[in-house]
């Protein structure tokens, strides 16, 4: 590592001694709200320090050719996710200000800096083991934050997060030990230049390649909470508390989509045929399950986590359309699949996260809004809130002016324009066409209990109305997302701009990629010989 | 050709190592044999890992393989105490008490074949005591208390 990697490595650097000292400092004084103020400075920094280096030489030409320093990878890609992280996290740093727990604040904020660092290194990353590291490093803390506080079904939920995600690490893991077995390296760039040319050895492994595909898949949907891993997410989200479950609705799809471009969208080139379909049908199976049984629920986290299921479907419609152009389909002039996925990734971070804080707000000591029950009457009792939760609802629903609307729009554009003005080739065309119709009468059918829960808050008289004593900070980041969703509802094109030039940036391999500090793949006498093992007889 | 051949033994141990892991885990109902279960699974990539880093002659598998084995040295720790809490609320490590989270109108998992509580003690089988039982020596008694 040298002193240049160290300072490109500046703002998770500060995140994790931050989170390490608010660990340390939480056992002489749990405090309350003081920690969490700490926390959004900590993240403040951060983003200052990412401000920073963005102005130096070595890093704006960085982003204009992409450029590998060791293990990382400094491109567009890594600046959107990094600045979009450090933007989700503040609003999670301010929706745990209060009623986490009986002096439980530090360990959430120390957590929290924690799977931020986390999230940060795996879109930074040119390195399977970085990767790996990153997701660890969001799961660990993840897992003991799911422990704190007082809630009858903390243990439960928790447990169940656990040992799932255990399992899908591992299924994760074989899938990086064929990757690798393929590539010979774990440099990512690596790996991309052999799977773009491959030499004798590695065309005889490429059956492995695609066993490695599908596991990296399936360990990454796991996060993504994509059919068939999604069967946890109701369960965890409905015994948890209300930020943990914005938490775990957010962070970790933010985190599975960065694996998936990082690894499999710009790492494995030669493989987009498997790369669609795999996509296109389980986000046809996702999207639909999702919004069919999001109808059937009364608890509000169990509804929302049906629909985390059900948007993670139409994120992978992006990711289809990506596989498919990059495997020569024809995609309209302007339109770029994965580029609307992350345009996607951040409208929907921004409502999800704002409905957890509103339902965080609105809880109390005595009773924590869990239930569409507990909503009733809302409209009377805090009309500021409920006018944000109705704006939330609108946008995941995808009504017009609001943010959501221009995500799907986005998404199901893009998926109509694969090969329609190619009729010659236009063979991927029909099933393209089916994905977005399916899409569209998804979004038709989420629209019925989206609503529901706005018709619950307006047009229902409740008992006894929430107590609303989430804090000032729970209220505050309700209005920055609620701002988020009519802002980027305003003005979607620079944010659908850079989505675009991040998924570019994620793709295309430069001259000055390839000359980073990294040993060429064709330099093997670089690395020394395994001594006394080299050609010897077993 | 010997190296071709030491890698499919050695991956087909890591598949094997991987594949009873993941049948454990889907068919355990203790807590701690689940935990063990992915440790074995793990244990399958790293010999996978391994096996990929020798043949292509490249140290990158085997740093990867030691960094598998921190993090789930990590995980075994918080996956002490998840085991702990739990066993001291339920009093017992079947996951199977663990369902108040589930669709409303799914009937909770019953065991068709959990086995009848006894009540009597059950009477374990004795060896008889057979051949001539030796002397002690008493010097040999006190030198094996020294050593």
């Amino acid at each position: 590592m040298t002193s240049e990697t160290a300072y490109l490595l500046l703002p998770e650097i500060i995140l994790i001694l931050a989170g390490t000292l608010i660990y340390l400092g939480g056992a002489f004084a749990p405090g309350k709200s003081a920690w969490a103020a700490l926390a959004a400075l900590v993240i403040l920094a951060a983003g200052g320090a990412l401000a920073q280096q963005g102005t130096t030489e070595t890093v704006q030409k960085a982003l204009v050719t992409g450029t590998i320093s060791g293990p990382l990878t400094i491109d567009w890609f890594s600046a959107a996710i990094r600045y979009g992280v450090l933007a989700v996290g503040l609003v999670f740093a301010l929706v745990g200000s209060r009623w986490v727990g009986e002096g439980d604040q530090s360990e959430f904020q120390g957590s929290l800096l924690m799977i931020l660092a986390g999230l940060m290194l795996v879109a930074l990353s040119n390195d399977l083991v970085l990767v790996f590291v990153g997701l660890e490093l969001i799961s660990i803390p993840t897992y003991v934050m799911l422990y704190l506080g007082k809630g009858t079904n903390l243990l439960e939920s928790g447990t169940k997060y656990f040992f799932l995600s255990l399992l899908s690490s591992a299924l994760m893991l074989y899938g990086f030990s064929f990757l690798y077995g393929v590539a010979g390296s774990t440099s990512l760039i690596d790996i991309r230049e052999t799977f773009a040319n491959p030499d004798a050895d590695a065309a005889r492994l490429m059956s492995f390649a695609r066993l490695a595909l599908i596991l990296i898949f399936a360990g990454l949907a796991f996060r993504l909470t994509a059919v068939p891993f999604h069967f946890y997410a109701p369960d965890v989200y409905q015994g948890t508390s209300n930020a943990n479950a914005g938490i775990l609705a957010v962070i970790p799809k933010i985190a599975a989509l960065a694996a998936i471009v990082r690894i499999i969208y710009a790492g494995m080139p030669g493989l987009e045929q498997i790369g669609w379909q795999l996509t296109l049908a389980v986000a046809l199976v996702t999207m639909t399950l999702g919004n069919l049984l999001a109808l059937w629920q009364t608890n509000v986290r169990r509804m929302m986590a049906y629909s985390s299921i059900a948007h993670a479907g139409y994120m992978l419609i992006g990711l289809s359309v990506g596989f498919a152009a990059a495997g020569g389909a024809v995609v309209a002039e302007g339109l770029d699949g994965v580029g609307a996925t992350l345009f996607y990734l951040l409208v929907y971070a921004a409502a999800t996260a704002g409905v957890f804080a509103a339902l965080t707000y609105l809880s109390g000591e005595r009773r924590i809004v869990s239930t569409l029950d507990d909503l009733a009457g809302l409209s009377s009792s805090h009309p500021k809130t409920s006018a944000a939760l109705a704006l939330f609802m609108f946008s995941l629903a995808g009504l017009p002016p609001l943010a959501g609307f221009w995500g799907k729009f986005t998404l199901f554009t893009g998926a109509l324009s694969v090969d329609a003005r190619n009729p010659e080739s236009g063979n991927l065309w029909p099933w393209f066409v089916a994905l977005a119709l399916v899409g569209v009468i998804n979004a038709a059918i989420s629209g019925a209990y989206y609503l529901r829960l706005i018709g619950v808050m307006y047009f229902r008289s409740g008992d006894a109305a929430p107590e609303g004593q989430g804090g000032a900070g729970a209220a505050l980041a309700t209005a920055l997302c609620a701002l988020a969703v009519i802002g980027i509802g305003a003005y979607p094109g620079p944010l659908v701009e850079a989505g675009k030039k991040a998924s570019r940036a994620a793709r295309d391999v430069s001259p000055e990629m390839l000359a980073g500090d990294r040993v060429p793949a064709n330099q093997t006498a670089v690395v020394k010989p395994l001594p006394g093992l080299q050609k010897a007889e077993f | 050709m010997a190296e071709v051949a030491l890698l499919e033994k050695y991956l087909l141990v890591g598949a094997l190592l991987f594949g009873i892991g993941l049948v454990g885990f889907f068919t355990r109902r203790n807590t701690i044999v689940m935990f063990l279960s992915i440790e074995m699974m793990l244990q399958g990539v790293s010999v996978s890992l391994v096996a990929w880093g020798r043949y292509h002659n490249d140290w990158g598998g085997q740093i990867l393989v030691i960094f598998i084995l921190t993090i789930a040295a990590c995980e075994a720790a918080i996956a002490l105490a998840v085991v702990l809490s739990l066993f001291h609320k339920a009093g017992s490590l079947d996951i199977a008490l663990w369902q108040t989270l589930r669709e409303d109108n799914q009937p909770a998992f019953t065991d068709p074949k959990w086995p009848e509580p006894r009540d009597d003690d059950p009477v374990w089988p004795k060896l008889t005591p057979a051949g001539i039982e030796p002397t002690a020596d008493p010097d040999e008694i006190i030198h094996r208390m020294h050593v």
